[in-house]
């Protein structure tokens, strides 16, 4: 799964901590998250989205093979 | 009690006993515990006569263990949920796996490296409860750092 997470990040001016702490989580997870390490929550990618102001599947794409 | 309501107290019960942790300051005195313990378990022989007292620095080694892997994170978040479960699933296994297999390295290295009858032991409680801890332990530190 792709991800645009460090683009909408920069569209907000927000730093990974501050996002961070806008919806509960570690710096670490938002790193591992724009780094696909990790795949968040349906409960964490809608709480991205609430921040972005954006559906799920605008930051969010399956690649194929997924 | 219908069955219905045995089922929803027990979905309950799970959901506690899921979520129980210790508060994040308890690591601090898991390792705190855990350095104390193992300093006196190897200074044990010199220490201590009584096998009671003996034993009792190995109880209290586990039990500083037991409070580090209990403790929170300073962030307890879904990830670090996910790498916690991952760990005690290694641990489980590596675990179960060595308590399995010493009892025949130790048979093998009797037979082939030393004089005398060789002996068929098994694990001590001690042992196996210190090989899941000490997993579990450190799996989480090094897959927190794989994962960062």
């Amino acid at each position: 799964m792709k991800n645009r997470l460090k683009v909408e990040r920069a569209i907000l001016d927000l730093t990974q901590d501050e996002l961070a702490q806008r919806i509960g989580v570690s710096r670490q997870t938002i790193n591992s998250i724009e780094k696909n390490r990790y795949v968040p929550s349906t409960v964490l990618a809608l709480k991205l989205s609430q921040v972005f102001g954006k559906s799920v599947n605008e930051f969010f794409m399956l690649e194929e093979g997924d | 009690m219908t069955t219905k309501s045995f089922f929803d107290h027990e979905r309950k019960s799970a959901e506690r006993i899921k979520r129980f942790q210790l508060p994040h300051s308890f690591k601090r005195i898991g390792i705190a515990i855990s350095v104390l313990a193992l300093v006196l378990v190897l200074a044990s022989s010199t220490l201590f006569e009584s096998t009671f007292h003996k034993e009792m620095t190995k109880y209290l080694l586990l039990l500083g263990m037991l409070i580090i892997v209990l403790a929170k994170e300073k962030i307890e978040d879904e990830r670090i949920a996910q790498l916690r479960l991952q760990a005690f699933r290694f641990a489980f296994v590596f675990g179960v796996v060595m308590t399995l297999l010493q009892p025949f390295v130790d048979l093998f290295v009797d037979l082939f490296l030393e004089d005398g009858e060789p002996v068929f032991t098994e694990e001590s409680n001690f042992k196996v409860l210190w090989y899941l801890l000490a997993m579990q332990i450190f799996y989480f530190e090094y897959l927190k750092k794989l994962y960062r």
